[in-house]
């Protein structure tokens, strides 16, 4: 992996990141040093097992997009009876996100012991370390770390296809099933019947990694930092225009301007900034720099953390060349198997490559903008939305740019871009298998 | 309770049919896909629903029971 850096937290100094200075990675001994051991929980209501109280006081929200409280997710695992399966999901199919890689690269166990905790709390036997395939270095990791532990044997490793969708978690369940790494059609939720039928609690590295700590550390140490809706701290992945790209740790609630801060401060003049993912929300950075990272404030300005992505455009660069790109990125990253998402995708991609390229007619945004409704919440995963998301910031927030590929033809930054493209998936890849 | 009309769209693969029995609850998108009307199904189209249902060939069209 290049670039991920482990910058200090602001505040109170890093949790997951604690002990990562100098390039160093964890492994079991130096990893005990750094967090101590996971102690028992006091439990005071007794109604539940400790560990899931605890995270339910600590406000664990997950950390692969959705923000789901984790709490409502153990228990509604717990409640369906049978034996549950656990998933660590670490694919980060996101195309420019590092921070699970890096929590995998550089200190394994903190995920690790939080889903041994979670497998402890729910009465599981067995927890599956789920990746994209062509990432050695990481499995290599996770192996390493895997058999320095007294609980190995708790412990599975599976590489699947290194498409986007993929790692959506009903994907994730259908190919640990046996099935091909789509999204399959809820419900049921994969929480109620997962991986072989059974109740499975699935949930990002970064999610397991702060669980990790709740179990040691308890929810009232958790949340002295953050927001009272979102106590903690979350993993930043910063790319871009900026003098020290790579992965940083802030509470929630912190600016933007002093989590790019973190990472060196944009290096030049920035014409927008990428929040979220791909599929994500473009801004221009005078609005985004005094935004908080707290999702009730960015959802007032149609935004989100998502996956924790902030990239930063130069100012030499076009908004629409980059969102063409990403269109026609997120099309061919379709699972194909609904018709909106099959057949818009694609339209919408090649509607938005005539705006970037200037080869337009006068009826191109009002096409985007019926394809974008024609796809919206129509499929069976939310990628279609993920991809109108973008659009339309980038249409909405940068409407006079869009003006003067209209009326002049592209720009003179529209033959370039610079947010890097995975390429086009071949082999079992190619077919989620 | 009321009934709400969906679609299981990896197997829906737009022949229509639902579109042309139901049309006063669903439309077809550019590609032929259907939309359905949002919201419960009023109860005097319940079983034009049902007959829409039942036309699939694919059985890709749900109605399912939603608390009001």
């Amino acid at each position: 992996m290049s670039g991920a850096t482990a910058l200090a937290g602001v505040g109170t100094g890093p949790r997951l990141l604690a002990g990562l200075g100098n390039g160093q990675r964890l492994d079991l001994a130096a990893h005990l040093e750094v967090h101590g051991p996971v102690t028992s929980l006091r439990t005071r209501r007794r109604a539940e097992h400790p560990l899931i109280e605890a995270i339910a006081e600590a406000g664990v929200r997950g950390r692969g997009g959705a923000g789901f409280p984790t709490a409502s997710k153990l228990r509604a695992v717990k409640a369906a009876g049978r034996r549950p399966v656990v998933v660590i999901n670490g694919s980060e199919g996101e195309p420019l996100s590092q921070k699970d890689t890096l929590l995998l690269l550089r200190t394994p166990h903190l995920v690790l012991d939080g889903a041994a905790a979670v497998a402890e709390a729910l009465g599981a036997k067995e927890v599956v370390v789920y990746l994209h395939r062509g990432r050695e270095a990481v499995e290599r990791s996770v192996q390493a770390a895997i058999r320095e532990r007294d609980d190995a044997s708790l412990f599975t490793l599976v590489a699947g296809p290194a498409r986007y969708v993929a790692g959506e978690s009903s994907a994730v369940a259908n190919f640990l099933s046996g099935g091909p790494a789509i999204p399959t059609t809820t419900p049921p939720r994969v929480s109620e019947r997962g991986v072989g039928g059974r109740p499975t609690m699935l949930s990002n590295a970064e999610t397991y990694a702060h669980i990790g700590l709740v179990a040691r550390h308890g929810p009232e140490w958790f949340r002295t930092v953050g927001t009272a809706s979102e106590p903690g701290t979350l993993l930043l992945t910063i790319t871009g225009a900026v003098q020290a790209p790579g992965v940083v740790e802030v509470p929630f609630g912190t600016l933007i301007s002093t989590a790019l801060e973190l990472a060196g401060g944009v290096s030049d003049a920035s014409v927008g900034y990428l929040l979220g993912g791909y599929a994500g929300t473009w801004m221009r950075p005078e609005i985004a720099n005094d935004l908080a990272l707290a999702s009730m404030v960015m959802r007032e300005r149609r935004a989100g953390i998502g996956v924790g992505l902030i990239a930063v455009l130069p100012q030499a660069a076009c908004v629409l060349a980059e969102t063409a790109n990403i269109m026609r990125w997120l099309a061919n990253e379709s699972a194909r198997q609904c018709g909106p998402c099959l057949n818009g995708l694609p339209a919408i991609a090649e509607a938005t490559e005539a705006l970037a390229t200037g080869r337009v007619d006068e009826f191109v945004l009002g096409k985007l903008e019926r394809w974008a409704r024609m796809v919206e919440g129509r499929g069976s995963c939310h990628h279609p939305g993920g991809a109108v998301q973008t659009l339309r910031s980038a249409l909405d927030t940068f409407a006079d740019h869009t003006n003067q590929h209209l009326m002049s033809g592209p720009c003179s930054q529209a033959h370039r871009t610079w947010l890097a493209i995975p390429a086009v998936p071949t082999g079992p890849d190619a077919d989620f298998r | 309770m009321s009934l709400k009309l969906s679609v299981d769209w990896p197997r829906c693969a737009a022949h229509g049919l639902c579109a042309e029995i139901a049309p006063e609850l669903i439309s077809l998108d550019d590609w032929g896909y259907p939309t359905v009307l949002p919201g419960p199904i009023p109860p005097q189209l319940v079983r034009l629903a049902e007959r829409a249902r039942m036309a699939c060939p694919v059985l890709a069209l749900r109605m399912e029971q939603v608390p009001d």
